[in-house]
């Protein structure tokens, strides 16, 4: 009966819509998806070329080994975001003569068929053989390779773990970032980095610890138990609507009227954020450049640059998510208008939440800023720039959105809402405080022009209920030709 | 309670609503009929103030309402989809409309519960989000999202549209028994004459923009009426 159910799947992946399209789009896709997976057995199969090309004194096991926990961690956040729910796939199987025990089983050895797991697969085999084989002895390769294939699936049940949790409750995020707070602590105090941690697995394995090998094993089968008797009460909670796995949304209900008013628009925003395949993108996208600015920092480059790499770096999250607003809310942008909907509410609550992760991303950054000259005070002056001004003028250029965005729709190659106000915006945002800072330096040093900016920052904060009344006031104003234009 | 005063709604050239003077009263229940396009969701949305009118004004309670906001105190409206926050579950969207009505939690349990054999709990407990919900489950949501805030002034758009029949029952009790003799006024359009006898007190006919007809509801107004249909559908 469990062949059944595994050919069943077969078919339901073939025949899945993405399949669904005509012939000649059909097999460019397949032979997209056939050139990815040979170019990544390629690219394992090549690696050491590959890496000479780019960095020639590099050893390529040293190379990879130092960033093996750093593929963990996007495998993690890459499976945590596009897990779906595996029970969803079983419901029609819960009530015909197979053991639930064999169900579970077969979730948890389908879950780790994803395209990223599969793509790290094809990569890592080839690789492994290629590189670690000739260099390292037969019993070291025999202890390397599973080693890492235990971390591999322990970071694949680990999301599903998570997955599983989110679906519970919410408040189990906090596990994850727990642990990649911690990771950066330690990072930060007690400078054992990621890399440090990288290179001891590997150390342990190529060594042939065997102890290390079975601490590895029962952490994998650790995960595997836990994995295990959540998916079956899982089973039980489907029907029921309550702590279901299939319930992924937030439960405030029983706290929702202890809350003030502006957390229940910070909760409309944050579901907005997280239930809609755009936005989840967007944050993706925010993640990637995060990291990227990250490895480009510090940066001992001009100073104007400097400044303009910092105020996009703190405002990283909001002018992302800004230069859409109204248009995200364009599928009831009429229940908006015509109840007693707080608009101003509604941004202060946007305006909190953008904050907040510019705060948090400045502290992301604090290690790597530190270094660069002045850059603590530079990063500070582009934060409360940001949150005192930058957001304000975005918002009120956002008040010319006036064309509808499906935020369910995927990010990719979706252009929807897209128009020249963002660019302007956006342009605008970064030249105000550099013309300020330009001609500030015209006559004073910089700590004293910075310590200007942070003033004028301070009055627009100080401020701020102007500002809104007169965002407000521009919206209210267009409201009629923005509703046009969402109706379309 | 609610008046057009010189009215005029133009797309393009084409007149959607000309209404040169209409007055709706405290505890009428008023029905809205027409053919497709003859503007009833465009005279609709300017009473709620989501179409700016070429001429003319709409006042609520003497109020023009693009001048003053109090009208959403005690108005509630659903005209279609744009009502709904589609990636809110059915219970977050009512417990949202809850709390920006300054609802206390006992009151907004009891409502709802009045509520329940028309949203039954398939809906009102779902974890789906709205969007994933049938045009009839969608429809309900926001009826009854207009309903919960218990306005004074009830604005719905084809209410009974993808309602399965015992749930058109159902919300022909309720809005009957929340509107008539209540002092409260509903407006309402439909396509289902039945509907529209049952419930409202004032029928208004409207073509091409216009009220060409405003009766008291009665055996008499409803054959003009239906004469009314009966002709257009010879005519075609």
């Amino acid at each position: 009966m469990l062949t059944e159910v595994i050919k069943h799947s077969i078919k339901s992946f073939l025949r899945n819509t993405t399949f669904d399209l005509r012939l000649i789009l059909r097999l460019l896709m397949i032979l997209s998806i056939l050139y990815l997976f040979s170019f990544l057995v390629y690219l394992g199969y090549g690696f050491s070329g590959f890496l000479y090309l780019y960095s020639p004194s590099s050893d390529p096991v040293t190379f990879l080994n130092n960033r093996l926990l750093h593929i963990g961690a996007v495998l993690f956040i890459l499976q945590v975001f596009s897990i779906k729910n595996p029970l969803k796939a079983l419901l029609a199987y819960l009530h015909l003569p197979i053991k639930r025990n064999k169900l579970v089983l077969y979730i948890l050895f389908l879950s780790q068929f994803n395209y990223f797991f599969i793509g790290l697969l094809l990569f890592f085999v080839p690789y492994s053989i290629r590189t670690i084989l000739p260099v390292y002895s037969i019993q070291q390769f025999f202890f390397y390779f599973p080693g890492v294939l235990i971390i591999f699936f322990s970071v694949g049940y680990f999301s599903l773990l998570i997955r599983n949790l989110i679906g519970i409750s919410y408040s189990y995020i906090i596990i994850p970032i727990l642990l990649f707070g911690g990771l950066y602590l330690m990072d930060l105090f007690l400078d054992i980095s990621f890399k440090d941690m990288s290179r001891f697995i590997f150390k342990q394995l190529i060594n042939k610890n065997l102890y290390f090998l079975i601490l590895l094993i029962l952490i994998l089968a650790g995960l595997l138990i836990c994995n295990f008797i959540l998916l079956k009460k899982g089973f039980y909670g489907i029907y029921q609507n309550q702590k279901s796995l299939l319930n992924y949304s937030f439960r405030p209900a029983s706290h929702y009227f202890r809350e003030n008013d502006l957390f229940t628009y910070v909760l409309l925003e944050i579901r907005l954020i997280a239930r809609n395949r755009r936005t989840r993108g967007f944050l993706l996208i925010i993640l990637f450049f995060s990291i990227m600015f990250y490895r480009i920092l510090p940066y001992d480059g001009n100073l104007y640059v400097i400044f303009i790499l910092f105020i996009l770096i703190s405002g990283m999250f909001g002018y992302t998510f800004i230069q859409f607003l109204f248009s995200w809310e364009s599928g009831y942008f009429d229940f908006i208008l015509s109840t007693k909907f707080d608009i101003i509410k509604y941004l202060k609550a946007k305006y909190a939440v953008y904050s907040i992760f510019s705060v948090i991303l400045f502290t992301v950054y604090f290690p790597v800023i530190k270094p660069v000259q002045t850059g603590l005070h530079m990063f500070f002056s582009a934060l409360l720039y940001n949150s005192s001004l930058g957001y304000f003028v975005l918002i009120f250029l956002a008040t010319y959105n006036k064309f509808k965005v499906d935020p369910n729709r995927s990010i990719l190659f979706n252009y929807q809402g897209l128009n020249s106000f963002q660019v302007i915006g956006v342009l605008l945002v970064l030249l105000i405080p550099i013309l300020t800072l330009f001609l500030l330096l015209l006559r004073l040093n910089l700590t004293h022009s910075l310590l200007i900016i942070n003033l004028l920052c301070i009055i627009a904060l100080i401020i701020q209920g102007k500002l809104w009344k007169i965002i407000q006031n521009k919206l209210m104003r267009r409201k009629y030709i923005n509703l046009e234009g969402y109706r379309k | 309670m609610i008046k057009a005063e010189n009215l005029l709604k133009k797309f393009g050239n084409t007149i959607a609503v000309d209404i040169p003077e209409l007055s709706i009263e405290n505890g009428d229940i008023w029905g809205l009929v027409g053919n497709n396009g003859a503007g009833k969701t465009t005279f609709l949305r300017l009473m709620v103030d989501l179409l700016k009118p070429d001429r003319g004004q709409i006042l609520s309670k003497s109020i023009p309402v693009y001048q003053s906001e109090h009208w959403k105190n005690y108005t509630g409206t659903f005209i279609d989809n744009n009502f709904l926050i589609e990636f809110l579950t059915p219970k977050e969207y009512f417990e949202f409309i809850a709390k920006i009505y300054d609802l206390e939690k006992n009151e907004y349990y009891e409502r709802l519960q009045g509520y329940n054999h028309f949203l039954n709990s398939e809906i009102s407990e779902t974890s789906k989000y709205i969007r994933q919900l049938s045009s009839g489950e969608k429809h309900k949501v926001g009826v009854i999202g207009a309903l919960l805030p218990d306005p004074e002034v009830l604005i719905l758009d084809e209410p009974f549209n993808f309602l399965d029949p015992s749930s058109q029952i159902v919300l022909n009790k309720i809005l009957n028994s929340g509107f008539r003799d209540k002092n409260k006024t509903l407006i309402l359009s439909s396509h289902n004459l039945n509907h529209i006898s049952d419930i409202c007190t004032r029928v208004a006919l409207m073509e091409k923009g216009k009220i060409i007809r405003d009766l008291q509801n009665n055996r008499e107004s409803m054959s003009e009426v239906e004469d009314y249909f009966r002709y257009q559908t010879n005519n075609q």
